[in-house]
């Protein structure tokens, strides 16, 4: 088996296990933050929890793929482990900024729905009789 | 708060092209229009002529609160869902003296304005 070959194997080792890992977690912890969201409807927060996840798959393992092949193709270990290393690099920084993503996603969701209960930013200018609904 | 009641200008066109947009949007309260001329204003309000109908927006909670001006331009934008956010932002002390002079420029030259912009709307109206 030559170094190329090695390297490529170890990367997407590396690389599937790091997205399995941070997607796992934003599906586990983000649950709670989207039941939160839809007002306790679970089976919703539930089909949306999921269908991020996969959106979040797709990106990463279509970056992980794009990125496999590698220009300088090493010739020692010691290339191997550098090469290894930014590529590594790289798809922490891009996994880091899709969870990032996610959380703003997450966030701005919340934010819209607790802006229901807000009471009004301003005080009436004057009082008078309540009115009578009109039939 | 539920409810909120709007009495504008009935003899504006700007003012009614406002009612259209703010009946478009899918708003929290439920929002009821009445020009401030019409006997309905005057049933849901006795003493609306206190409150200087003609100089600027009114609108009455249906808890009995009056809000005018630009008070009343920043409840119609919190009853709208997709503008609450803005509202807040607007009522801040930061901006509300912008939308103060921005709502008194507007409510005094709103005939002007109507004149320029929709004059052929309300022509129309009116021969039809």
């Amino acid at each position: 088996m030559n170094p190329t070959v090695c390297l490529y194997l170890i990367y997407i080792t590396i690389s599937i296990a790091l997205t399995v890992w941070v997607a796992q977690t934003l599906h586990k912890n983000g649950r709670i933050f989207l039941v939160d969201v839809f007002g306790g409807n679970e089976p919703m927060a539930d089909s949306v929890n999921h269908l991020l996840v996969v959106g979040f798959y797709l990106i990463n393992l279509g970056y992980v793929s794009l990125a496999l092949k590698t220009d300088a193709p090493p010739v020692d270990t010691q290339q191997v482990i550098e090469n290894l290393s930014s590529k590594v690099g790289v798809v922490l920084l891009v996994l880091g900024g899709m969870h990032f993503f996610n959380l703003y996603v997450f966030s701005r969701m919340r934010k819209r729905s607790q802006q229901v209960q807000i009471p009004p930013p301003i005080q009436p200018n004057d009082y008078t009789l309540p009115p009578v609904p009109q039939t | 708060m539920k409810r909120l009641y709007v009495f504008y200008d009935g003899e504006c066109g700007l003012c009614r092209r406002c009612r259209e947009w703010l009946m478009r949007q899918p708003a929290y309260l439920e929002l009821i229009f009445h020009p401030f001329q019409s006997d309905e204003a005057k049933k849901l309000c006795p003493n609306l002529p206190r409150f200087q109908p003609d100089q600027q927006l009114i609108l009455l909670s249906d808890e009995g609160g009056i809000y005018q001006g630009e008070n009343a331009w920043l409840m119609c934008l919190y009853a709208l869902r997709d503008y609450r956010a803005w509202s807040l932002r607007l009522a801040a002390p930061a901006l509300k003296p912008l939308a103060q002079r921005i709502c008194m420029l507007v409510s005094h030259n709103r005939l002007s304005i109507s004149n320029a912009l929709f004059r052929n709307i309300l022509e129309g109206e009116e021969t039809r």
